[in-house]
Protein backbone atom coordinates (compact mmCIF):
# COMPACT_ATOMS: atom_id res chain seq x y z
CA UNK A 1 0.00 0.00 0.00
CA UNK A 2 1.46 3.54 -0.72
CA UNK A 3 0.43 6.47 0.67
CA UNK A 4 2.06 9.63 -1.18
CA UNK A 5 5.62 8.67 -1.54
CA UNK A 6 5.71 5.83 0.93
CA UNK A 7 5.13 3.06 0.69
CA UNK A 8 3.53 1.65 3.91
CA UNK A 9 3.62 -2.05 5.34
CA UNK A 10 1.84 -3.18 8.24
CA UNK A 11 3.78 -5.87 9.83
CA UNK A 12 1.64 -9.79 9.62
CA UNK A 13 1.47 -9.35 13.18
CA UNK A 14 -0.68 -6.68 12.83
CA UNK A 15 -2.79 -8.17 10.27
CA UNK A 16 -3.23 -11.24 11.64
CA UNK A 17 -4.71 -9.78 15.13
CA UNK A 18 -7.23 -7.54 12.93
CA UNK A 19 -8.24 -10.57 11.13
CA UNK A 20 -8.88 -12.56 14.62
CA UNK A 21 -10.73 -9.71 15.87
CA UNK A 22 -12.70 -9.59 12.96
CA UNK A 23 -13.63 -13.44 12.54
CA UNK A 24 -13.77 -13.04 16.72
CA UNK A 25 -16.62 -9.97 15.88
CA UNK A 26 -18.26 -11.99 13.25
CA UNK A 27 -19.03 -15.09 15.63
CA UNK A 28 -19.99 -12.84 18.55
CA UNK A 29 -22.30 -10.89 16.23
CA UNK A 30 -24.15 -13.86 14.54
CA UNK A 31 -24.63 -15.36 17.93
CA UNK A 32 -25.51 -12.32 20.25
CA UNK A 33 -28.31 -9.66 19.47
CA UNK A 34 -26.18 -8.20 22.08
CA UNK A 35 -23.42 -7.52 20.19
CA UNK A 36 -25.13 -6.88 17.13
CA UNK A 37 -26.37 -3.80 18.84
CA UNK A 38 -22.83 -2.88 19.88
CA UNK A 39 -21.47 -3.24 16.17
CA UNK A 40 -21.63 0.50 15.32
CA UNK A 41 -18.87 1.05 17.76
CA UNK A 42 -17.37 -2.15 17.43
CA UNK A 43 -16.68 -1.96 13.41
CA UNK A 44 -14.51 1.30 13.87
CA UNK A 45 -12.28 0.09 16.99
CA UNK A 46 -11.41 -2.95 15.19
CA UNK A 47 -10.53 -1.09 12.13
CA UNK A 48 -8.31 1.35 14.50
CA UNK A 49 -6.36 -1.94 15.02
CA UNK A 50 -5.26 -1.77 11.43
CA UNK A 51 -5.03 1.50 10.76
CA UNK A 52 -3.01 2.78 14.04
CA UNK A 53 -0.40 0.26 12.94
CA UNK A 54 -0.68 1.42 9.32
CA UNK A 55 0.18 4.90 10.27
CA UNK A 56 2.75 4.58 12.97
CA UNK A 57 4.82 2.53 9.73
CA UNK A 58 3.84 5.51 7.50
CA UNK A 59 5.10 8.13 10.15
CA UNK A 60 8.67 6.06 10.85
CA UNK A 61 8.88 5.01 7.07
CA UNK A 62 8.17 8.85 6.13
CA UNK A 63 11.12 9.69 8.73
CA UNK A 64 13.22 7.06 7.81
CA UNK A 65 13.17 8.20 4.22
CA UNK A 66 13.53 11.62 5.42
CA UNK A 67 16.70 10.73 6.89
CA UNK A 68 18.36 8.33 3.63
CA UNK A 69 20.01 11.42 2.07
CA UNK A 70 21.41 13.17 4.80
CA UNK A 71 22.91 9.34 5.49
CA UNK A 72 23.85 8.66 1.88
CA UNK A 73 25.54 12.14 2.36
CA UNK A 74 27.93 11.68 5.66
CA UNK A 75 28.34 8.24 6.09
CA UNK A 76 31.68 6.69 5.03
CA UNK A 77 32.15 2.93 3.80
CA UNK A 78 34.18 0.91 6.71
CA UNK A 79 34.61 -2.28 7.17
CA UNK A 80 32.63 -4.14 9.73
CA UNK A 81 35.82 -4.79 11.70
CA UNK A 82 36.50 -1.14 12.18
CA UNK A 83 33.46 -0.16 13.82
CA UNK A 84 34.32 -0.29 17.62
CA UNK A 85 32.24 1.43 20.80
CA UNK A 86 34.13 4.90 19.90
CA UNK A 87 31.89 5.06 16.85
CA UNK A 88 28.93 5.63 18.73
CA UNK A 89 27.34 7.88 17.28
CA UNK A 90 28.93 8.01 13.89
CA UNK A 91 26.91 7.43 10.13
CA UNK A 92 28.59 4.16 8.80
CA UNK A 93 27.61 2.70 5.38
CA UNK A 94 28.90 -0.97 5.02
CA UNK A 95 28.37 -3.73 2.46
CA UNK A 96 28.17 -7.23 3.11
CA UNK A 97 26.21 -10.54 3.29
CA UNK A 98 23.24 -11.05 5.17
CA UNK A 99 23.98 -14.01 7.29
CA UNK A 100 20.87 -14.28 9.51
CA UNK A 101 17.35 -12.07 9.35
CA UNK A 102 14.84 -12.17 12.54
CA UNK A 103 12.14 -10.40 13.48
CA UNK A 104 10.66 -9.75 10.14
CA UNK A 105 7.34 -10.58 11.01
CA UNK A 106 7.65 -8.02 13.74
CA UNK A 107 8.25 -5.02 11.24
CA UNK A 108 11.86 -4.95 13.74
CA UNK A 109 13.92 -6.45 11.68
CA UNK A 110 17.43 -7.80 12.54
CA UNK A 111 20.23 -8.39 10.36
CA UNK A 112 23.83 -10.23 11.26
CA UNK A 113 25.92 -8.28 7.94
CA UNK A 114 29.11 -10.10 7.72
CA UNK A 115 31.86 -8.82 5.39
CA UNK A 116 35.62 -10.37 4.79
CA UNK A 117 36.43 -8.27 8.01
CA UNK A 118 33.89 -9.65 10.19
CA UNK A 119 30.46 -9.55 11.32
CA UNK A 120 27.69 -6.92 12.80
CA UNK A 121 24.00 -7.34 14.09
CA UNK A 122 22.34 -4.59 12.15
CA UNK A 123 19.00 -3.23 13.96
CA UNK A 124 16.02 -1.72 11.85
CA UNK A 125 13.15 -0.31 14.35
CA UNK A 126 10.56 -0.54 10.80
CA UNK A 127 10.31 -2.35 7.69
CA UNK A 128 13.10 -2.12 4.93
CA UNK A 129 12.20 -0.60 1.87
CA UNK A 130 12.63 -4.38 0.12
CA UNK A 131 12.37 -7.28 1.59
CA UNK A 132 16.37 -8.61 2.70
CA UNK A 133 17.06 -12.50 2.76
CA UNK A 134 19.97 -14.73 4.00
CA UNK A 135 22.32 -14.84 1.39
CA UNK A 136 22.08 -11.17 0.31
CA UNK A 137 24.61 -8.75 -0.51
CA UNK A 138 23.24 -5.53 0.82
CA UNK A 139 24.35 -2.16 1.58
CA UNK A 140 23.13 -0.63 4.84
CA UNK A 141 23.34 2.75 6.16
CA UNK A 142 23.22 3.62 9.87
CA UNK A 143 25.00 4.99 12.80
CA UNK A 144 26.80 3.04 15.10
CA UNK A 145 24.91 2.50 18.67
CA UNK A 146 25.24 0.47 21.84
CA UNK A 147 23.19 -3.02 21.59
CA UNK A 148 21.47 -2.17 24.59
CA UNK A 149 21.34 1.89 24.32
CA UNK A 150 24.16 2.43 27.16
CA UNK A 151 25.51 -0.71 27.58
CA UNK A 152 26.77 -3.72 25.20
CA UNK A 153 28.78 -4.04 21.84
CA UNK A 154 28.13 -1.31 18.74
CA UNK A 155 25.58 -2.89 16.45
CA UNK A 156 24.14 -0.54 13.58
CA UNK A 157 21.09 1.70 14.00
CA UNK A 158 19.66 0.56 10.01
CA UNK A 159 18.35 3.84 8.46
CA UNK A 160 18.38 1.99 4.99
CA UNK A 161 19.10 -1.33 3.76
CA UNK A 162 19.09 -2.32 0.37
CA UNK A 163 20.22 -5.33 -1.84
CA UNK A 164 23.30 -4.76 -4.38
CA UNK A 165 24.94 -7.02 -7.04
CA UNK A 166 28.71 -6.33 -6.41
CA UNK A 167 30.81 -9.76 -7.42
CA UNK A 168 33.43 -10.02 -4.61
CA UNK A 169 37.27 -10.36 -5.45
CA UNK B 1 61.54 -1.96 33.40
CA UNK B 2 57.97 -1.64 34.39
CA UNK B 3 56.08 1.41 33.64
CA UNK B 4 54.83 3.06 37.12
CA UNK B 5 50.93 2.19 36.13
CA UNK B 6 51.71 -1.17 35.41
CA UNK B 7 53.37 -1.36 39.34
CA UNK B 8 50.12 0.07 40.57
CA UNK B 9 47.35 -1.47 37.99
CA UNK B 10 48.32 -5.28 38.83
CA UNK B 11 47.94 -5.69 42.20
CA UNK B 12 44.60 -3.55 41.91
CA UNK B 13 43.53 -6.43 39.51
CA UNK B 14 43.97 -9.20 41.35
CA UNK B 15 41.84 -8.11 44.38
CA UNK B 16 39.52 -7.61 41.37
CA UNK B 17 39.78 -11.08 40.43
CA UNK B 18 39.59 -12.75 43.40
CA UNK B 19 36.02 -10.56 44.57
CA UNK B 20 34.87 -11.49 40.81
CA UNK B 21 35.55 -15.34 42.22
CA UNK B 22 33.93 -15.19 45.47
CA UNK B 23 30.86 -13.66 43.87
CA UNK B 24 30.71 -16.47 41.46
CA UNK B 25 31.14 -18.67 44.38
CA UNK B 26 28.60 -16.57 46.37
CA UNK B 27 25.91 -17.24 44.08
CA UNK B 28 25.74 -21.20 44.63
CA UNK B 29 26.07 -20.60 48.05
CA UNK B 30 23.61 -18.29 49.19
CA UNK B 31 21.05 -19.64 46.98
CA UNK B 32 21.55 -23.49 47.97
CA UNK B 33 22.71 -22.26 51.40
CA UNK B 34 19.72 -20.53 51.57
CA UNK B 35 17.74 -24.09 50.34
CA UNK B 36 19.48 -26.35 53.15
CA UNK B 37 18.47 -23.93 56.13
CA UNK B 38 15.26 -24.22 54.78
CA UNK B 39 15.50 -27.63 54.77
CA UNK B 40 16.98 -28.09 58.10
CA UNK B 41 13.51 -25.48 59.84
CA UNK B 42 10.83 -26.75 57.67
CA UNK B 43 9.66 -28.64 60.53
CA UNK B 44 6.09 -27.88 61.46
CA UNK B 45 7.41 -27.45 65.35
CA UNK B 46 9.97 -24.93 63.57
CA UNK B 47 9.88 -21.16 64.55
CA UNK B 48 11.26 -19.77 61.31
CA UNK B 49 9.01 -19.36 58.10
CA UNK B 50 11.03 -21.10 55.53
CA UNK B 51 10.40 -17.74 53.79
CA UNK B 52 12.84 -16.32 55.34
CA UNK B 53 15.81 -18.53 53.67
CA UNK B 54 14.53 -17.62 50.03
CA UNK B 55 16.78 -14.55 51.01
CA UNK B 56 19.69 -16.89 49.79
CA UNK B 57 17.80 -16.72 46.67
CA UNK B 58 17.57 -13.23 46.23
CA UNK B 59 20.64 -12.21 47.39
CA UNK B 60 22.54 -14.54 44.77
CA UNK B 61 20.18 -13.43 41.80
CA UNK B 62 21.93 -9.95 43.31
CA UNK B 63 25.05 -11.29 43.04
CA UNK B 64 24.64 -12.62 39.43
CA UNK B 65 23.10 -9.78 38.09
CA UNK B 66 26.54 -7.84 39.02
CA UNK B 67 27.86 -10.27 37.45
CA UNK B 68 26.41 -10.27 34.20
CA UNK B 69 26.72 -6.26 34.53
CA UNK B 70 30.06 -6.09 34.58
CA UNK B 71 30.46 -8.12 31.74
CA UNK B 72 30.72 -6.65 28.15
CA UNK B 73 28.72 -8.58 26.83
CA UNK B 74 25.34 -8.04 28.93
CA UNK B 75 23.31 -11.11 29.43
CA UNK B 76 19.60 -10.09 29.82
CA UNK B 77 18.48 -13.16 31.71
CA UNK B 78 20.87 -13.16 34.53
CA UNK B 79 20.36 -8.89 34.49
CA UNK B 80 16.73 -9.55 35.44
CA UNK B 81 16.93 -12.03 37.81
CA UNK B 82 17.17 -10.07 40.88
CA UNK B 83 13.43 -8.73 39.67
CA UNK B 84 11.88 -12.97 39.46
CA UNK B 85 13.82 -13.48 42.62
CA UNK B 86 11.21 -10.64 44.66
CA UNK B 87 8.18 -11.38 42.35
CA UNK B 88 8.42 -15.29 43.64
CA UNK B 89 10.02 -15.04 47.16
CA UNK B 90 8.79 -11.38 48.30
CA UNK B 91 5.90 -9.75 46.85
CA UNK B 92 2.70 -11.99 48.07
CA UNK B 93 1.02 -14.26 45.87
CA UNK B 94 -1.28 -17.11 45.04
CA UNK B 95 1.39 -19.72 45.12
CA UNK B 96 3.03 -20.77 48.64
CA UNK B 97 7.39 -20.07 49.14
CA UNK B 98 8.01 -23.91 49.64
CA UNK B 99 11.30 -25.75 49.47
CA UNK B 100 11.16 -27.30 45.95
CA UNK B 101 10.43 -23.88 44.55
CA UNK B 102 13.80 -22.53 46.63
CA UNK B 103 16.00 -25.30 45.01
CA UNK B 104 15.11 -25.29 41.34
CA UNK B 105 15.21 -21.43 41.77
CA UNK B 106 19.30 -22.23 43.11
CA UNK B 107 19.59 -24.80 40.39
CA UNK B 108 18.34 -22.21 37.77
CA UNK B 109 20.83 -19.64 39.12
CA UNK B 110 23.88 -22.05 38.80
CA UNK B 111 22.46 -22.97 35.42
CA UNK B 112 22.33 -19.14 34.42
CA UNK B 113 25.70 -18.51 36.24
CA UNK B 114 27.65 -21.64 34.12
CA UNK B 115 25.85 -19.98 30.85
CA UNK B 116 27.05 -16.27 31.86
CA UNK B 117 30.65 -17.49 32.50
CA UNK B 118 30.64 -19.91 28.69
CA UNK B 119 28.99 -17.74 26.77
CA UNK B 120 28.61 -13.72 27.72
CA UNK B 121 33.30 -13.65 28.45
CA UNK B 122 35.29 -12.62 31.09
CA UNK B 123 34.18 -10.06 33.64
CA UNK B 124 35.83 -6.89 33.38
CA UNK B 125 36.71 -4.34 36.05
CA UNK B 126 34.22 -1.84 36.05
CA UNK B 127 36.29 1.70 35.86
CA UNK B 128 37.68 1.19 39.51
CA UNK B 129 39.16 4.76 40.17
CA UNK B 130 39.89 4.33 36.06
CA UNK B 131 42.76 2.07 37.05
CA UNK B 132 42.85 -0.62 33.94
CA UNK B 133 45.66 -2.60 32.92
CA UNK B 134 46.61 -3.92 29.40
CA UNK B 135 45.06 -7.15 28.16
CA UNK B 136 46.70 -9.98 26.66
CA UNK B 137 48.06 -10.21 23.73
CA UNK B 138 47.90 -6.81 23.51
CA UNK B 139 50.10 -6.33 26.60
CA UNK B 140 52.75 -8.81 25.12
CA UNK B 141 52.91 -7.30 21.92
CA UNK B 142 53.36 -3.49 23.76
CA UNK B 143 56.10 -5.33 26.04
CA UNK B 144 58.19 -6.34 22.85
CA UNK B 145 57.69 -2.83 21.09
CA UNK B 146 58.73 -1.19 24.51
CA UNK B 147 62.35 -2.23 23.65
CA UNK B 148 62.57 -1.07 20.63
CA UNK B 149 60.84 2.52 21.54
CA UNK B 150 63.69 3.48 23.94
CA UNK B 151 64.64 7.19 23.57
CA UNK B 152 61.59 7.75 20.83
CA UNK B 153 60.87 11.29 21.27
CA UNK B 154 57.75 11.65 23.66
CA UNK B 155 55.99 13.96 21.16
CA UNK B 156 56.17 11.44 18.18
CA UNK B 157 54.64 8.77 20.73
CA UNK B 158 52.05 11.46 21.29
CA UNK B 159 51.10 11.47 17.71
CA UNK B 160 50.83 7.74 17.50
CA UNK B 161 48.19 8.09 20.30
CA UNK B 162 46.31 10.89 18.34
CA UNK B 163 46.34 8.95 15.13
CA UNK B 164 44.86 5.44 17.00
CA UNK B 165 42.53 8.04 18.65
CA UNK B 166 40.62 9.79 15.85
CA UNK B 167 40.93 6.55 13.87
CA UNK B 168 39.09 4.45 15.94
CA UNK B 169 36.60 7.28 16.52
CA UNK B 170 36.50 7.08 12.79
CA UNK B 171 37.57 10.76 12.32
CA UNK B 172 39.84 9.42 9.06
CA UNK B 173 40.58 12.85 7.53
CA UNK B 174 41.90 14.06 11.35
CA UNK B 175 43.62 11.06 11.81
CA UNK B 176 45.57 11.08 8.33
CA UNK B 177 46.34 14.58 8.87
CA UNK B 178 48.55 13.61 11.74
CA UNK B 179 49.73 10.62 10.63
CA UNK B 180 51.16 12.96 7.92
CA UNK B 181 52.84 15.20 10.10
CA UNK B 182 54.07 12.94 12.46
CA UNK B 183 55.83 10.74 9.22
CA UNK B 184 57.03 14.17 7.76
CA UNK B 185 58.80 15.12 11.52
CA UNK B 186 60.51 11.41 11.58
CA UNK B 187 61.52 11.35 7.78
CA UNK B 188 63.54 14.12 8.71
CA UNK B 189 65.40 13.19 11.85
CA UNK B 190 65.74 9.91 10.09
CA UNK B 191 63.68 8.24 12.90
CA UNK B 192 62.84 4.28 12.68
CA UNK B 193 61.41 3.18 9.65
CA UNK B 194 58.83 0.95 10.83
CA UNK B 195 57.28 3.21 12.47
CA UNK B 196 56.91 5.94 9.58
CA UNK B 197 55.63 2.95 7.29
CA UNK B 198 53.28 2.70 10.33
CA UNK B 199 52.56 6.63 10.05
CA UNK B 200 52.42 6.08 6.17
CA UNK B 201 49.99 2.93 6.13
CA UNK B 202 47.53 4.61 8.46
CA UNK B 203 47.28 7.77 6.50
CA UNK B 204 46.60 6.47 3.38
CA UNK B 205 44.16 3.93 4.36
CA UNK B 206 42.38 6.71 6.58
CA UNK B 207 42.04 8.89 3.10
CA UNK B 208 40.83 6.28 1.31
CA UNK B 209 38.16 5.52 3.77
CA UNK B 210 37.56 9.14 4.65
CA UNK B 211 36.59 9.21 0.37
CA UNK B 212 34.87 5.89 0.87
CA UNK B 213 37.72 4.29 -1.64
CA UNK B 214 37.96 0.57 -2.75
CA UNK B 215 41.39 -0.75 -1.91
CA UNK B 216 43.78 0.20 -4.67
CA UNK B 217 45.99 -2.26 -6.71
CA UNK B 218 49.08 -0.51 -5.06
CA UNK B 219 49.15 -0.05 -1.31
CA UNK B 220 51.80 0.64 1.16
CA UNK B 221 52.79 -2.59 3.77
CA UNK B 222 55.35 -3.00 5.86
CA UNK B 223 58.34 -5.38 4.22
CA UNK B 224 59.19 -9.18 4.72
CA UNK B 225 62.02 -7.89 6.72
CA UNK B 226 59.76 -5.95 9.19
CA UNK B 227 57.40 -9.02 10.45
CA UNK B 228 59.52 -9.64 13.81
CA UNK B 229 57.45 -6.75 14.97
CA UNK B 230 54.39 -6.91 13.81
CA UNK B 231 51.08 -8.22 15.26
CA UNK B 232 50.17 -10.04 13.24
CA UNK B 233 51.68 -12.22 9.92
CA UNK B 234 51.80 -10.85 6.90
CA UNK B 235 49.66 -12.64 4.40
CA UNK B 236 50.32 -14.42 1.65
CA UNK B 237 51.28 -12.02 -1.65
CA UNK B 238 48.37 -13.13 -3.52
CA UNK B 239 46.14 -12.12 -1.12
CA UNK B 240 46.41 -8.24 -1.77
CA UNK B 241 42.66 -7.64 0.03
CA UNK B 242 43.87 -9.61 3.36
CA UNK B 243 47.59 -7.99 2.68
CA UNK B 244 45.31 -4.46 2.55
CA UNK B 245 43.39 -4.98 5.81
CA UNK B 246 46.36 -7.04 7.63
CA UNK B 247 48.84 -3.70 6.64
CA UNK B 248 46.41 -1.49 8.53
CA UNK B 249 46.22 -3.88 11.68
CA UNK B 250 49.48 -3.77 11.82
CA UNK B 251 49.99 0.08 11.66
CA UNK B 252 47.60 0.40 14.27
CA UNK B 253 48.98 -1.75 16.71
CA UNK B 254 52.18 -0.79 16.23
CA UNK B 255 51.22 3.07 16.59
CA UNK B 256 49.35 2.11 20.33
CA UNK B 257 51.96 0.13 21.13
CA UNK B 258 54.75 2.94 20.72
CA UNK B 259 52.23 5.52 21.97
CA UNK B 260 51.88 3.05 25.15
CA UNK B 261 55.70 2.89 25.56
CA UNK B 262 56.58 6.35 25.09
CA UNK B 263 53.65 8.34 26.09
CA UNK B 264 52.84 7.56 29.53
CA UNK B 265 50.30 10.78 29.57
CA UNK B 266 48.58 9.21 27.14
CA UNK B 267 47.99 5.52 28.43
CA UNK B 268 44.65 6.52 30.04
CA UNK B 269 43.28 7.39 26.83
CA UNK B 270 44.86 4.43 24.99
CA UNK B 271 43.10 2.50 27.75
CA UNK B 272 39.68 3.76 26.42
CA UNK B 273 40.79 2.38 22.74
CA UNK B 274 42.09 -1.24 24.14
CA UNK B 275 38.27 -3.13 22.94
CA UNK B 276 39.61 -1.78 19.43
CA UNK B 277 43.06 -2.84 19.11
CA UNK B 278 41.81 -6.14 20.96
CA UNK B 279 39.71 -6.49 18.01
CA UNK B 280 41.87 -5.66 15.41
CA UNK B 281 44.10 -8.52 17.08
CA UNK B 282 41.53 -10.44 17.26
CA UNK B 283 40.02 -10.68 13.88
Amino acid sequence: MKIGKVEVKPSILSIAVFVIFTVLLLVASINSPEVRSQLIWLIPCLFMLLVIPVALNYMSRSQYADLAPQYEAEAKTVRVRLINENMIGKPVRIEGVVERVHFQILNRPQYLVADRSGVISVKMFTSPDEDVHVNDVVEVLGQVIRRYIVVGDPVINCVSIRKIKKSGN
Amino acid sequence: MMPMSDETNLPTLKRFSSRILLLELAVPVLSFGGVILALLFSGPESAFDIRYFALGCVMGSVALAYLAWIRPRKDIVALTTPVYSVLFFVVPSDFAVNVILELLYAVSLTILLIRLKVRFGTATEPGMGGKRSLEEPLKTYCETIRGQANGLNPEVAHSAAVVFARFARGDYQEAAQVAGAAETDLAKTQGWPLLITAFDIVREQALFLEESKDRPEQFIEFSASDTGLLAKSLPRSDRLNERYEVSLDNALLLLFAVAWAASEKDQRALLGGQSFALKLFAS
